[in-house]
């Protein structure tokens, strides 16, 4: 996976729905695989983190699930609680939405990014694969 | 940005679509001319769907050549549409009337595509296809790509004006006219026995039951429709803009012609 720097978006609260559920067994913060689009509990990719797996028109109730370089923030609700986003895809962006159900003012995670996630903005809610 | 775009809809269907949808025509230049589609202001400094999805797949048929010529060849990479028309479509809630009635809030299943997975490639591939780490190594095929197209600053997404369309939402959201159509909106669905209080907050109370979440869909056109908000929030919202615009039209611009600049790039990939 290419790191092409930090980009800081004014992207902050994201709740999950149940996405794709990791494996319990730590892993590295690299192994953002299987998955394309992961929320970190940290910035810059730290703490646990979960991976999504498609586009989730309501992310509520989702966990940080798999440990990363440490697993701080494992089991906690996403909610308000994200640190970093990162979107693996060679090509295609991540939009995320600013309510649920792709309502709203939108942004993108770019290809290949590690997003960093201020918390003092607030309102992600549901994401898109794409374009 | 409309320089090489493809119109999206043939004009008839446009119209209808712009006039179901409640979107007021704007004054200003910014709709495509002929089409009756109205736009917000910032989209003239945005890439359309249309050229982001140009871009994607000029793109994959760039890596498939990639590969192809330097003997390791792929299978071709999946191509996934862009999941909806543009970035206004449910901006302010729901305005497909059909759409709301067959799937409630989720996508039709043609454009509720999932990622694909990523492509199954040996070591050998993947070195082709990645680079080999360390310096002094060729660059991979999607490094070649990116730099074919001169998108290494990832001049398509235009983080200025993405950021300036983030804060006219807000802005207008919280402006006296939009609230007031807000309110109209929320006695409207209370008629129809729903407690909500904005048309962008419309949680489903059961997920499960699929004819609730069609009938409350539905119910939210209708209401957008008639209480006008999602005309009125579009209309407050394009005032913001055009504001916002005239303050750091340099800026836009430029970033514009940057864009621009990957999106002709894309369109000789695609018709070369």
């Amino acid at each position: 996976m290419r790191r092409r720097g930090l980009m800081v978006t004014a992207l902050a609260a994201l709740s999950l729905t149940a996405g794709t559920v990791a494996a319990a067994a730590p892993a590295s913060a690299d192994s953002c695989v299987d998955g394309w689009f992961c929320l970190y509990y940290n910035s810059n990719g730290g703490g646990a983190f979960v991976r999504i797996g498609g586009n989730i028109p309501n992310l509520t109730n989702t966990k940080f699930n798999a440990c990363g370089w440490n697993c701080n923030g494992i089991g906690q609700s996403v909610w308000n609680n994200a640190g970093s986003a990162r979107n693996t895809n060679d090509f295609y962006a991540a939009t995320v939405f600013y309510r649920f159900d792709y309502k709203g003012a939108s942004d993108f995670i770019p290809t290949n990014y590690l997003s960093s996630l201020p918390n003092t903005y607030n309102e992600d809610a549901s994401v898109l694969f794409g374009p | 940005m409309r320089r090489t775009a493809v119109a999206s809809c043939a004009v008839a269907v446009c119209v209808a679509i712009g006039g179901a949808a409640g979107y007021a025509t704007t004054t200003g230049g910014t709709g495509r001319a002929g089409t009756g589609r109205a736009e917000l202001p910032v989209q003239a400094y945005l890439l359309s769907y249309q050229q982001r999805d140009d871009l994607n797949r000029a793109y994959e048929r760039l890596v498939e050549r990639c590969m192809r010529e330097r003997g390791a060849s792929i299978q071709a990479l999946t191509h996934v549409r862009p999941p909806l028309k543009d970035l206004l479509e449910r901006r302010y809630g729901l305005t497909d009337l059909e759409q709301a009635e067959q799937y409630g809030y989720g996508l039709p299943p043609s454009r509720d595509t999932a990622p694909p997975t990523a492509p199954k490639l040996t070591t050998a591939q993947r070195r082709v296809y990645d680079g080999a780490s360390g310096g002094g190594q060729p660059r991979g095929c999607v490094d070649w790509a990116v730099r074919q197209l001169g998108d290494t600053s990832r001049a398509r997404d235009t983080p200025f004006a993405m950021k300036l369309q983030r804060g006219t939402w807000d802005a207008s959201a919280k402006d006296p006219r939009v609230v007031a159509a807000v309110a109209r909106w929320s006695s409207c669905m209370s008629a129809r026995g729903y407690h909500l209080s904005s048309p962008v907050d419309t949680p489903v109370k059961e997920a499960a039951d699929k004819a609730a979440e069609r009938a409350q869909a539905t119910a939210e056109v209708r209401c957008n429709r008639s209480s006008g908000v999602v005309r009125e929030w579009f209309a407050v919202e394009a005032a913001y803009q055009e504001e916002a615009i005239e303050r750091d039209k340099g800026t836009l611009t430029a970033e514009r012609s940057a864009a621009l600049r990957v999106v002709d790039r894309a369109r000789a990939v695609l018709d070369g």
